[in-house]
């Protein structure tokens, strides 16, 4: 009997000396490539329409996504960094655009030097900014087809490589990331407030109107306030650094890289150069307290049952803005909310288009400004030349009630789904849109597979919860509308039209002192004398001279 | 130390041009198909082309030529709201240009037959009748008559300087034409001697003859017209050399531009040429940035400003009198280097950005002897093409803005003011 024993122990010591001796050998491994935790590669082989991408994360935090284009002889590289406009703390949400325009555009060459603190006269403005923009390391490398986004959730930047540069790209860029090299910022902040002034920046005013209205106290509504030209200049060379510190963490950043590489090579070269960035000193607090409020907002907004619309006069031409609470991406009605964002849009242009004609353009959206919290699915219209846009809302309005009372067909659920699954495939085939689509969806919801639902096996949604969905968010009582209405002034006055108006200017004028009374019904005449016909214009003139002079 | 690393890596990086594989052939009536196997997907993207150009057939076509893309573009999308195509057939889109039309389609390869089916019914059986041409003219005389002052002054620029973006036909033209002048001119340029199929994705050699041949083999060579109906007194007269437009905005914006007929200057010449004047635009104000940039067709030259309100009208002539040292300025050889390096890279990139890879091979600007030509474009060649395309005779300008300079003070500076 103990010799059987002794056999077992013996036996069982060898297996765990065995497992052991594994386990040393995988946390050498691991070591040996400068990581602490054994990592294998997460590849995705399920299925070959999904992105054969190779997940990882360095040791600091830092994740790597690699997707393999052998052949093709470049590489398309991504940084993304999270945590965009929304999410800039007691920084007004510009701080974000300025870092970014700061860090990730051209880095200045030698003889280009600023004081931080330093305010650039106009004069001397442009020069630099020529200057700055013609050649730097990049440029060297071979770089092309560089872009960099700011959005609500993050911020990335983007370039093409020729393949041999990926070393010396990591090596400028991990610099970049390490040293956070602020010199461009007089230059960014005095070309801001240029913009501001110009008003060049921001260009969709009606946009932050919209979000502001539908998601109050939200993370959102706050990304879109504080544009202004005193806002953007109370911000301090120092608030920027410290920003940037706690925004520039390797915990925030996602590389991504689709092309010609071989995935151990460029590990190595990663963990080697990125491997080293440390992780964030600063104080988060300043930072977190918003963060932290996040997951209330959504509930909050979410049920918030608040009815509102809103009316802008504007130089462009007419629009209206449907706008509908829905949760963030990683909420479990996603998928039915972002086949209905696709059934309704196809069926607003197929039907209302076609049959009454009145809609120069429709387009329909979720996400916006963001997926990372409770954010909005908007439908915009502009209705064609002459159409009110009650007629359209009318319109809209009984698409949307279609939806809610009828299951959709199946042949209509089957062309959705072949759509979509079409979509998902387009998304892969160029290497920067691919790129931003999957760091998109790990910087909203923290998975890139979230961007594949039809090709992934959550892609299943069936006509009763489609119609579930929509009963529960296209809710009136979710609803934010938003009206553009065309300003009559800055159009084209004619002579005659030019003559009509000043005599009824001076005819209010003396019957009333308020200019403010009198501009509105001067735009009221403008707007009714645009209907009429050069003929009936000027008789009018004859009928208003003959009377007013008389 | 890094900089030579990085010096030593871009001439290795950009020595070589990236081998695309396209698969050429062309059918009896003269269309070219060109093919990219790339099947780690089943998608296809097609592109056709059509290159009539508006050069070859005087003044005044080129807003025919927009009317009929108008009327195209107005039939895809009514068409597709009769025919409800099933949507996973991929979206049919078209696009004009000056001289140019496209369309696009993207699919899965299990439809691509019925996709290039559809394709051929939009380019080759385009049901144009009097009440489609109708409804059109309608339409566009309505836009007119809401349009902006903006909008008015930026169509009647990049009519002047024949950019592709803007091919909207004027009020006069579409007051006088009729339904013969349109379907003559239809005749004349949709032709398969001047159009191009571009293919790419999962389809191979084979597959792809068999298909066109089945979908665009029946599409004659229609007889050539020697002249149209359309006079040439209809056509659309070039405006003078400064249009001022005010606006209730803050800045101002300043455009200037030149068109170019295409025999003037090589197309290696253009594609560098505002990528090397960015190179060396720099050294030419304090005031103001310059940014030059070249239309989709190379045709059309830009440069465009923002001016800030202090100080506005001397800033506005100094911008006016950088366009001549623009001209009498000469590029040296280091920022031509510098312009084919980035021109290179941009080329060699192609490989993952499939969209745009399909368009160069349609217009034939990934072909290995186009490729060579503009390897070859020396510092001389570019210092004549500015000379050339930045003549003061071929500028127009553009004003935008609030509180332009008045008409009265622009015209004491010499400066001929179209409207205000």
């Amino acid at each position: 009997m103990s010799f059987i024993l002794a056999i077992c122990y013996t036996t069982l010591m060898r297996v765990a000396f065995i497992n052991m001796a594994i386990s040393v050998i995988i946390l050498a491994t691991s070591v040996a490539h400068g990581s602490l935790l054994p990592q294998l590669a997460t590849r995705v082989a399920h299925d070959p329409l999904l992105p054969q991408v190779v997940e990882k994360r360095l040791a600091n935090g830092i994740r790597i996504l690699l997707v393999e284009r052998p052949g093709t002889d470049v590489v398309h590289v991504h940084t993304f960094i999270k945590g965009g406009r929304s999410n800039v703390g007691i920084l007004p949400p510009v701080a974000i655009d300025l870092l970014a325009n700061t860090l990730f555009t051209r880095v200045l060459p030698n003889n280009v030097w600023c004081n931080p603190t330093e305010k650039i006269p106009n004069t001397k403005l442009a020069k630099i900014i020529d200057e700055a923009k013609v050649w730097d390391k990049l440029d060297s490398l071979g770089a092309s087809g560089r872009s960099l986004v700011v959005t609500a959730d993050y911020c990335s930047y983007g370039v093409d490589l020729p393949k041999r540069a990926i070393a010396a790209w990591s090596q400028v860029e991990f610099d970049r990331l390490n040293f956070l090299p602020m010199v461009r910022f007089p230059i960014e902040k005095s070309k801001l407030l240029f913009d501001i002034a110009a008003g060049v920046y921001p260009n969709n005013h009606y946009l932050y109107a919209l979000l502001a209205t539908a998601l109050p106290g939200g993370p959102y509504a706050a990304s879109s306030s504080n544009i202004s030209q005193s806002c953007a200049n109370s911000i301090i060379f120092d608030d920027i650094k410290n920003y940037a510190r706690y925004a520039i963490s390797p915990e925030n950043i996602t590389l991504i890289l689709i092309g010609d590489i071989n995935i151990d090579e460029t590990m190595y070269q990663l963990e080697h150069t990125f491997g080293a960035l440390l992780k964030s000193s600063s104080d988060h607090a300043q930072w977190g307290k918003r963060l932290s409020t996040n997951d209330n907002n959504e509930i909050d907004l979410l049920e918030l049952r608040e009815n509102r619309q809103l009316t802008i006069s504007t130089n462009s031409d007419a629009r209206i803005f449907f706008a509908w609470r829905v949760p963030s991406i990683n909420h479990l009605d996603r998928t039915a909310l972002v086949a209905l964002t696709k059934i309704l849009g196809d069926r607003c242009n197929d039907n209302i288009a076609a049959s009454h004609n009145i809609v120069r353009k429709l387009t329909v959206k979720i996400g916006v400004p963001g997926q990372q919290s409770t954010n909005l699915l908007v439908i915009e219209a502009e209705p064609k030349d002459g159409y009110h846009t009650k007629e359209l809302e009318h319109i809209i309005e009984s698409e949307i009630t279609k939806l809610q009372q009828e299951p959709i067909s199946s042949q209509e659920l089957h062309r959705l789904q072949a759509k979509m699954k079409l979509d998902e495939l387009v998304v892969q085939e160029d290497a920067k849109i691919l790129a931003e689509t999957l760091g998109e969806c790990i910087c909203q919801g923290g998975d890139w597979r979230l961007a594949f639902i039809v090709l992934g096996a959550s892609g299943s949604v069936t006509p009763y919860e489609l119609q579930l969905a929509a009963q529960a968010y296209l809710s009136s009582h979710r609803m934010t509308t938003v009206l553009l209405v065309p300003d009559p002034m800055p159009r084209s006055i004619n002579l005659t039209e030019k003559q009509i108006i000043q005599i009824f200017k001076k005819s209010l004028e003396r019957k009333s002192g308020d200019i403010t009374k009198v501009q509105d019904i001067l735009g009221e005449t403008l707007k009714q004398l645009h209907m009429l016909s050069d003929e009936e214009q000027l008789q009018l003139l004859k009928l208003l001279e003959n009377k007013v002079y008389l | 130390m890094y900089f030579t690393r990085y010096t030593i890596m871009a001439i290795m990086a950009t020595s070589l041009f990236a081998q695309i594989p396209v698969q050429t052939f062309v059918l009896p009536s003269g269309l070219t198909c060109k093919l990219i196997e790339d099947h780690k997907k089943p998608l296809i993207r097609i592109e056709l082309v059509n290159r009539w150009g508006s050069n070859e057939l005087g003044l005044g076509k080129a807003e025919l030529g927009g009317l009929l893309a108008e009327i195209i573009s107005g039939m895809n999308a009514n068409e597709c709201t009769n025919k409800k195509p099933d949507m996973r057939y991929g979206e049919l889109t078209f696009k004009a240009e000056v001289g140019s039309y496209y369309w696009n389609f993207t699919t899965d390869s299990y439809c691509c037959e019925t996709s290039i089916g559809l394709l051929a019914d939009a380019v080759i059986r385009p049901k144009i009748n009097k009440t489609i041409l109708e409804i059109q003219r309608q339409n566009l005389l309505t836009k007119y008559k809401f349009a902006s002052p903006r909008s008015l002054a930026m169509g009647r620029f990049l009519r002047d300087i024949e950019c592709p973006e803007e091919v909207l036909p004027t009020e006069l033209t579409l007051k006088k034409v009729s339904y013969q002048n349109v379907f003559a001119f239809k005749q004349l340029v949709i032709r398969p001697e001047t159009s191009t199929i571009a293919i790419y994705g999962d389809l191979n050699f084979a597959q792809a003859t068999q298909l066109v041949f089945l979908h665009f083999g029946t599409w004659g060579s229609s007889k050539k017209l020697e002249s149209l109906q359309f006079t040439n007194d209809d056509a659309y007269v070039h405006s003078s050399k400064i249009t001022a437009i005010s606006e209730i905005e803050s800045g101002v914006e300043l455009w200037a531009g030149a068109p170019c007929p295409s025999s003037d200057i090589a197309q290696a010449t253009r594609i560098l040429l505002p990528i090397a004047l960015n190179q060396t635009v720099k050294s030419f104000s304090n005031d103001f940035q310059m940014v030059v940039s070249l239309s989709e067709n190379l045709q059309s030259l830009f440069i465009k400003t923002q001016i800030p309100k202090i100080d506005r009208d001397r800033r506005i002539i100094e911008f006016i009198s950088s366009l001549d040292k623009l001209q009498k300025n000469q590029i040296s050889s280091e920022d031509l280097r510098r312009a084919l390096i980035q021109w290179k890279s941009e080329n060699n990139a192609l490989a993952l950005h499939p969209a745009k890879l399909l368009h160069q091979a349609a217009i034939d600007r990934i072909d290995s002897a186009f490729l060579r030509s503009v390897e070859l474009v020396t510092v001389d060649d570019i210092n004549q093409a500015i000379k050339l395309w930045l003549n003061p005779e071929r500028i127009r300008m553009l004003l935008l803005g609030a509180n332009i300079p008045s008409k009265e003070s622009m015209e004491k500076l010499g400066l001929t003011v179209w409207a205000n």
